[in-house]
């Protein structure tokens, strides 16, 4: 979501969680000062419950209330700054009278949830006030139970050492960078409070409405402006987060139309999911992210990713015309150790599901390496046939087709004869490289042309995102030692797409960017741009997305890589 | 001058992109950030900064000469 919905939604439960302390300390007080500090009588406890109801009242819901009142406008002013960025006629990028009616009818709407959620914990400690009286309870008990009744395992304590505890994660909850400190303190408060730990509390759900509830509306009056324009699709928009939910990874940045979005709602479950319209409720409770309205006759800059149906390449033939290939019965060859069946098995299934079937026949006509090995590290040397790469390997979250990068290499190699990679050799190859080199933005310096920064920023933001995380020591597991911004694929072999532009960069992407390549004195090698290319493009040669990617901005190579493919299946051997 | 361990700590504080990271490797160890056979940048980025932490260098992993990655 946006950086501002961000921190309303985090200012908001922060609010709200101040707020409970002071009912808290308000509820124990009035209870203490009408009873004196001693058991509560029946009668007692039934004449208490308007002053509790009062106190919920002028505390919580008036905070509520005032967030709402003073805050939301903020949202609707996010929205219409976001219609206001569209290729949209002005009169549906400001408000209306009609809008104006929508959101006072929405904040009508958010209100209620805080009131329901009031009325539900009035009910409770109103019950546990008169429970006490029944039961005999003391004084001290009754109180405890209050406090974690509206606080839970956050409520104010007398030992010093739980209070500072509670301070420091109410301190920095909203502080990324002491995202593990917080956790450790919450799993020591946890500890402490064992009994608690699966208790419900006034603080839990309330915050969670607070953040919710601003999602929620911002969602509304989204889809609203959204129908007034005549937008029918919408991109669903964020940042991903160490326990982002399966269905928002999968989600992120992909753009449907509104009846997709439904159809998709209606017949797909994830962990998670609530109830409710898919444009408010979005991936669950305490979703992050948002369906922004977009045009795919927009352009690029607003356009999902997927690739057009004109762009992608043509679909290859269907699987089981062309038989599977084994590589697997090449593991360890050599060595004393032999892999067992099932790793075998597994191993020609992840080959098999990298290549398309011309790549298939392709492999059975050339000679296979001598030895497989299934090691982190991929590479492949041509003087051994030697072919290392990783079973199920992934970039972080996605997939990597090093099985068929690496044997990509040793195609290359074989093709090109004399000892040297035809991508090497290939005159055609290079002079298509160099072609779409020069094509992006960019100026000769000397001998090298150097591509523009915009062109950098540009293919990042295509096939990644950013996000904070903590490096630890490597002597003690425990001990942070930086906060650093990794980078997360977008995608299925974006990391070969990264290599390739890294590849045109001679490793100033990888080095500068933190992006998936080699090292500026591997490029520095005769033969690296053309061979890496080549690889990366047999990689992922049967994934859509990323060969379409690949084939948008070095079109004339994948052009001469694909004569080089036909030609391959069709040579006697 | 080598960098003090105050000086390293302080500088890897504020160190943010790639570049800056790389950069400071080579400031703090006098040689570009050697070959480690992992085209992912994420593991590169944290041997690195521990490496600049510990001021302890990142072994060059060696791979026949005409290794392909």
């Amino acid at each position: 979501m946006s950086k501002i919905l961000d921190k309303l939604a985090d200012q908001h439960e922060e609010r709200i969680i101040n707020v409970l302390y002071r009912l808290e300390e308000d509820v124990v007080r009035e209870v203490t000062r009408a009873t004196g500090g001693q058991l509560v009588s029946q009668r007692l406890a039934i004449q208490l419950r308007p002053q509790i109801r009062n106190l919920v009242e002028t505390t919580f819901l008036d905070e509520a209330d005032t967030i709402i009142n003073e805050e939301y406008n903020k949202i609707a002013k996010e929205v219409l700054d976001t219609f206001g960025e569209m290729p949209i006629p002005k009169k549906f990028k400001s408000l209306t009278e009609v809008d104006l009616t929508t959101l006072n009818a929405l904040k009508t709407q958010s209100f209620s949830g805080f009131e329901d959620i009031a009325e539900r914990f009035l009910k409770v400690i109103n019950d546990e006030v008169y429970q006490s009286t029944l039961a005999g309870r003391p004084f001290e008990d009754m109180v405890s139970n209050i406090r974690s009744h509206i606080n839970g395992v956050y409520k104010r304590s007398n030992t010093a050492e739980i209070n500072e505890l509670v301070d420091f994660i109410n301190e920095n909850k909203f502080d990324s960078a002491k995202k593990a400190q917080v956790e450790e303190a919450v799993r020591k408060l946890h500890t402490q409070y064992a009994s608690d730990r699966a208790g419900n509390n006034l603080r839990r759900y309330a915050s969670q409405i607070a953040h919710d509830s601003v999602m929620q509306f911002h969602g509304q009056f989204t889809v609203a402006k959204a129908k007034e324009a005549g937008l029918t699709h919408f991109t669903y928009t964020g940042t991903l987060v160490r326990d982002s939910r399966e269905f928002c990874v999968g989600m992120l940045n992909k753009t449907l139309t509104e009846e997709q979005i439904r159809d998709m709602w209606n017949n797909r479950s994830w962990q998670g999911k609530s109830t409710g319209d898919p444009f408010i409720v979005r991936g669950g409770y305490r979703c992050r992210h948002t369906w922004i309205p977009t045009d795919p006759s927009w352009g690029e800059e607003t356009v999902d990713e997927l690739p057009t149906e004109e762009e992608l390449p043509p679909p290859p033939p269907v699987r089981g015309v062309v038989s599977d290939v084994s590589i697997g019965f090449l593991l360890n060859k050599g060595l004393k150790t032999r892999p067992s069946t099932a790793k075998v098995k597994a191993y020609d299934e992840d080959f098999n599901s990298q290549l398309t079937d011309q790549q298939k026949v392709i492999v059975e006509k050339f000679p296979k390496p001598t030895t497989v090995r299934d090691t982190k590290s991929g590479y492949y040397v041509p003087s051994t046939g030697q072919l290392n790469a990783e079973l199920n390997a992934k970039d972080g979250n996605v997939k990597s087709y090093v099985i068929a990068h690496e044997y990509g290499h040793h195609i290359d190699y074989i093709a090109g004869g004399k000892g040297e990679f035809w991508s090497f050799r290939s005159k055609k190859f290079n002079d298509a490289i160099k072609e779409d080199l020069e094509n992006l933005k960019g100026k000769y310096v000397g001998v090298n042309y150097v591509i523009d920064e915009s062109e950098y920023k540009k293919m990042f933001d295509k096939l990644a995102f950013k996000e904070e995380r903590d490096i630890y020591s490597k002597f003690d597991a425990n001990k942070i030692i930086a906060t650093d911004k990794n980078t997360i694929l977008k995608g299925d072999g974006y990391g070969e797409v990264s290599d390739i532009f890294d590849a045109l960069a001679k490793g100033k992407f990888r080095r500068n960017y933190k992006m998936w390549g080699h090292t500026i004195s591997y490029w520095r090698k005769k033969d690296s741009v053309p061979t890496e290319i080549f690889a990366n493009l047999f990689a992922i040669r049967n994934d859509k997305k990323a060969y379409a990617i690949a084939k948008s901005f070095i079109p004339n190579t994948v052009k001469v890589f694909e004569e080089f493919l036909d030609t391959a299946e069709r040579v006697e051997r | 001058m080598a960098l003090t361990k105050k000086e390293r700590l302080k500088k890897l504080s504020l160190a943010e992109t790639g570049k800056d990271y790389h950069d400071l490797y080579v400031e703090v160890f006098g040689e570009e950030y050697p070959e480690t056979v992992t085209r992912n940048p994420n593991e590169d980025i944290e041997n690195l900064i521990q490496a600049i932490f510990d001021n302890i260098p990142v072994e060059k992993v060696n791979l026949p000469k005409d290794a392909k990655i």
